[in-house]
């Protein structure tokens, strides 16, 4: 008997709804990306369910590494494929009415089970106890007499049903079936034309129908006069067999593709240059690189780079405030921090070079909304609205993101608000990011203050980096000539970085 | 078809990062333009605007001219062909007729392919469109057989020649005739590879033809051919009549996938046939169009050179004439020499109204000739090959002193100072006179010093005295210092001849001439 392999305990009951963060952090955009990796699957709603309780990210981390295996990879893949074919056969089969098609369908579904079944069994390099233990019922299934009996007798149909051949003649108004093998090949002709030509022959226009076309229908009678026996074995087989494909090889097959999914995202964020890591549970943040993978999936094309940023909390620190210009990175910032907590807490990889994370119960955020035409108070009416139920319920130990709250307020408002939505989730021992433009929220205890930095040399250049260090209002300026880069000194440094320079005219300076 | 690369018949994704402005500032409107223009000898000139312009070649015109060529044996081989061109000028015109049809085919056939999304081409449009392209290609044949010998076109049209050819021809004629079955009924045997749970997964095509229909007057389905399907099946019982709808749809449905799947081994002939007869449109249009510059300008005059590639830290021309200035006055202007071997930098200072923006731009403009493997209108023209060419002109007359207009300039400036390659020209005409003199002329000496320790080449039309004098004094090697000519008598000779800096730009001169 197969168990869960993305739940530790019991799979929840209730039907999962997409998160309300998942907005905000842009999540929706990676989950619909990760889904569009395995075509035949919709797994959405595996992603609208964090991780129940710790053991279940601890067990998901422990599949997840095995996954990455490429033997143990390849084999789930590949028994996937075969599940999916035969829940289609079966499936057709189902449908069709006409006996002869109908357990012919049934024999091939059996034949794609067995051959699943197979792959599972010889699975060797699986190292958790999840996986050893799916692949240890699977092979004291395949060693019943009964499964050998049955394993048998597909195999024998089936290469029989696969050897039937027919000649089908088009003319102006007639046709003929023949069970007749082929005498010539137009494709020599071809091959004049395209010495390197393959012939595969097209395919059906038929196929994708699950019934027989008239054509074939009628083609059928060539096929049974031709085979006889074999036609009346299967339906025989499809009596005795009808109920015996198990569900719960089903259901595998259904939550494997959490990790497959995953680990082709991965791989494919890699090859576009973008790191993931599996991270490791700690008391408190350490963490390299972290971006917004959301971001990074719109930028392939585009030649900006994304910007990555390292950030540590200590023990006795719980919020991280941020500030700092306008565009210059803080949302994203806050927004791949979320990111980073949320695929720690699916028992994932996490988007950056390497990350200590502490376990959460939730993730709550708060991020303001677009311009809306209300007025100023409407707005700050809207987002507290918005924001008491997270403060009513009674969250421990929850991961909080709040992205420029009481923007409208005035400042001393804003503060004072500001600060006690900080000081209740601090003593629900919450930890989060609060991304402000008051500079007086990043003072006092229990907070961290980040600055969003610019180029020091050039105002207007974000650096997308945030620094630990106290905020800080610098202005900058400089001339028309200063700001262009037109002097000597920046122009030279300028081409010293382009290596306009050449060694030989550097020497002689005037 | 190679005829604007050895290796290739498409302009790549480069052009002059700055090309706006190349254009604006040496007036290639004007060029291309004339190159739009056919000339007929016999009649008054040109004919009528309206009839004789052709907008796409001057738009091919643009877009090859922007495409620098930088490799020295690929513009040669340009060179080659712009040479073989101005020779045949019958072929290109015929070659460019073919290719403009074959466009149109080629992108309403694309255009079809869009609207139709779903369902793609039909599979009998797929078949009138292969042979349509195999119409224009023969008739490429037709043109070249009949053109004389000439090696640089041999050469462009070789690789297609290899490819297309006449067993190809023949035997592709003959599957287009078997296919036509589709459209005009035939016979098609099928046979059944792998069958799965009874359905045939794929089929291979053992046969296929036109049958005539026995029956002198052909209704397809008519009574008559129902009569012989009955008779037919009496006869053998394994024919079996399309009787039912159903059944002839099905048929049809079979028919039409054995034609594409044929069809789909010219899937790729077809993609790159209609990608090079649509880069034939192109490159044979730049060729008509440089073969009417040539005559134009040998009409008046003027003199013509294939230019000589040399490294980059050398010029060399004689009697150099602004091409947009011969085609303005249709005749010979005055042309400008200069030996700058080993000059990096090539200042010029002197008379006002003496002729030095004219100067700068018959320089640029001969470096994109050149760069385009064309003809340039010098005696000789020597220069090296540059990615770059950046423009950076003040009009001198709608300069006033405010800052928003020197920020522009300066904006600009920094703008191509971010693009600056080491291979880059710079073409400087009255940069930084939206400012005081003494200001103006910091800002340039600083710019050039700083380019003086790069290998970026830099040409400098400039009346700021202060800046031109200091950079004289500091006996720079790599600086050649250019005046324009003003004889003793006050009257200009527009030609450029090497002194030092004056300190006056004569501007007394034109005062008196307008004022008195």
């Amino acid at each position: 008997m197969l168990k869960s392999i993305i739940w530790a305990d019991k799979p929840p009951v209730r039907e999962a709804l997409m998160p309300n963060f998942f907005i905000d952090l842009n999540l929706d955009k990676i989950v619909y990306k990760i889904n569009s990796l395995r075509k035949y699957y919709d797994i959405k709603k595996l992603f609208y369910m964090l991780s129940d309780s710790r053991e279940t990210m601890e067990m998901r981390r422990r599949i997840y590494a095995d996954i990455k295996k490429p033997e143990v990879f390849d084999a789930f893949c590949r028994f996937s494929d075969r599940m999916k074919e035969a829940r289609d056969y079966l499936a057709g089969s189902d449908e069709i009415d006409f006996m002869p098609q109908k357990s012919v369908l049934f024999v091939t579904a059996a034949e794609r089970y067995d051959q699943a079944i197979k792959l599972l069994e010889n699975i060797n390099s699986a190292e958790s106890p999840e996986i050893c233990f799916a692949v240890s019922e699977t092979q004291k299934y395949v060693n019943t007499d009964e499964y050998r009996l049955f394993a048998e007798q597909t195999e024998k149909l089936y290469s029989e049903t696969e050897s039937f051949f027919y000649r089908l003649t088009l003319n102006r108004d007639t046709f003929t079936v023949r069970c007749q093998q082929s005498e010539n090949n137009y494709f020599d002709k071809i091959k004049r034309a395209f010495p390197d030509a393959v012939d595969t022959g097209f395919e059906s226009p038929f196929k994708s129908r699950s019934t027989l076309s008239h054509i074939e229908t009628e083609s059928y009678a060539a096929i049974a006069k031709a085979h006889p026996d074999c036609i009346k074995n299967c339906e025989s087989f499809m009596n005795t067999y009808k109920n015996s494909f198990l569900q719960e090889f089903f259901d595998l097959e259904f939550e494997l593709q959490l990790y497959l999914s995953f680990l082709l995202f991965e791989r494919y964020m890699e090859d576009n240059g973008f790191h993931f890591t599996s991270p490791v549970t700690a008391k408190c943040f350490d963490v390299n690189g972290v971006y917004d993978a959301a971001l990074a999936l719109t930028l392939f094309n585009h030649e900006r780079p994304v910007i990555d940023n390292d950030v540590f909390m200590r023990e006795e620190e719980h919020f991280l405030i941020v500030t700092g210009p306008n565009q210059g990175g803080k949302t994203t910032f806050a927004r791949s921090m979320g990111q980073l907590v949320y695929f720690s807490l699916m028992g994932l990889s996490v988007p950056a070079m390497k990350a200590a994370v502490p376990y959460f119960d939730g993730i709550l955020t708060h991020f303001s909304v677009e311009e809306s035409t209300e007025t100023g108070q409407g707005k700050l009416k809207e987002e507290l609205t918005r924001l008491a139920p997270m403060m009513r319920g009674d969250d421990k130990n929850c991961f909080i993101i709040l992205n420029e709250l009481f923007t409208t307020a005035a400042t001393y408002d804003a503060s004072v608000m500001g600060r006690r939505v900080i000081r209740h989730f601090t003593e629900n021992g919450c930890t989060g990011i609060y991304v402000t433009h008051i500079k007086e929220l990043s003072e006092g205890e229990g907070v961290v203050s980040l600055v969003a930095v610019c180029d020091e040399n050039d105002y207007h250049k974000r650096l997308y980096k945030m620094i630990r260090r106290p905020a800080d209002g610098i202005g900058y300026a400089g001339t028309l000539v200063e700001k262009y880069g037109l002097t000597y000194d920046m122009l030279i440094e300028n081409f010293k970085e382009k290596q306009l320079l050449c060694p030989e005219k550097e020497a002689d300076n005037h | 078809m190679n005829l604007l690369y050895p290796d290739r018949d498409t302009p790549g994704s480069y052009i002059y990062p700055d090309s706006p402005m190349i254009i604006k500032d040496f007036n290639f409107q004007l060029i291309f333009d004339l190159a739009s223009r056919s000339f007929s000898e016999n009649g008054r000139g040109f004919a009528s605007a309206s009839e004789a312009k052709d907008t796409y070649i001057k738009e091919a015109m643009r877009k090859v001219m922007m495409t620098p060529v930088t490799d020295r044996q690929e513009l040669l081989y340009r060179q080659e062909m712009v040479k073989a061109a101005v020779k045949n000028e019958k072929l290109y015109e015929g070659l460019y007729a073919i290719a403009v049809r074959a466009e149109k085919t080629v992108s309403e056939h694309f255009a079809g392919a869009d609207k139709l999304s779903k369902g793609g081409i039909s599979t009998v449009e797929k078949l009138k469109y292969l042979r349509k392209l195999t119409e224009y290609l023969d008739e490429i044949k037709i043109l070249l057989d009949a053109t004389e010998n000439e090696p640089a076109i041999e050469k462009a049209f070789s690789e297609f020649k290899q490819e297309y050819t006449a067993d190809f021809q023949e035997v592709t004629n003959e599957i287009l005739d078997d296919l036509e079955f589709i459209t005009s009924g035939g016979k098609l045997v099928l046979t059944t590879g792998h069958l799965d749970g009874l359905k045939a997964e794929r089929y291979f095509i053992e046969h296929m033809e036109v049958t005539e229909f026995k029956v002198r007057k052909k209704p397809k389905t008519g009574a008559l051919a129902k009569v012989k399907a009955i008779t037919d099946s009496i006869i053998n019982p394994d024919i079996k009549e399309l009787k039912s709808e159903t059944l002839v749809a099905d048929a049809a449905l079979l028919q039409n996938a054995a034609c594409d799947y044929i069809l789909s081994f010219y899937e790729e002939f077809m993609k790159t046939t209609g990608i090079a007869l649509k880069n034939l449109k192109l490159s044979s249009a730049f060729y008509l169009g440089t073969i009417r510059l040539y005559n134009q300008f040998k009409r008046f005059d003027v003199p013509l050179c294939f230019p000589e590639v040399c490294e980059r830290k050398d010029i060399y021309f004689e009697d150099l004439c602004e091409t947009c200035l011969c085609i303005y006055q249709r005749k010979r202007p005055v042309g400008n020499s200069v030996c700058g071997d080993g000059k990096q930098i090539i200042l010029v200072t002197g008379a006002n109204q003496g002729g030095k923006s004219t100067f700068l731009r018959s320089i640029g403009i001969a470096q994109v000739f050149m760069q385009a493997g064309m003809f340039v209108t010098a005696e000789s023209f020597k220069s090296g090959l540059y990615q770059n060419i950046f423009t950076h002109f003040t009009r001198r007359e709608d300069s006033t002193m405010n800052s928003g207009r020197l920020d522009e300039e300066l904006k600009r400036m920094s703008q191509i100072i971010t693009k600056l390659t080491p291979d880059s020209m710079m073409l400087l005409n009255e940069s930084f006179a939206t400012t005081t003199e003494k200001e103006g002329s910091v800002i340039a000496e600083e710019l050039t010093e700083a380019v003086l320790k790069t290998e970026v080449r830099m040409f400098c039309v400039t009346h700021l005295l202060e800046y031109a004098h200091s950079c004289y004094d500091k006996k720079h090697n790599s600086v050649l210092f250019l005046s324009a000519e003003r004889r003793p008598d006050g009257t200009r000779s527009y030609k450029m001849v090497e002194t030092p800096p004056s300190d006056t730009s004569y501007g007394l001169d034109l005062y008196d001439a307008l004022i008195r």
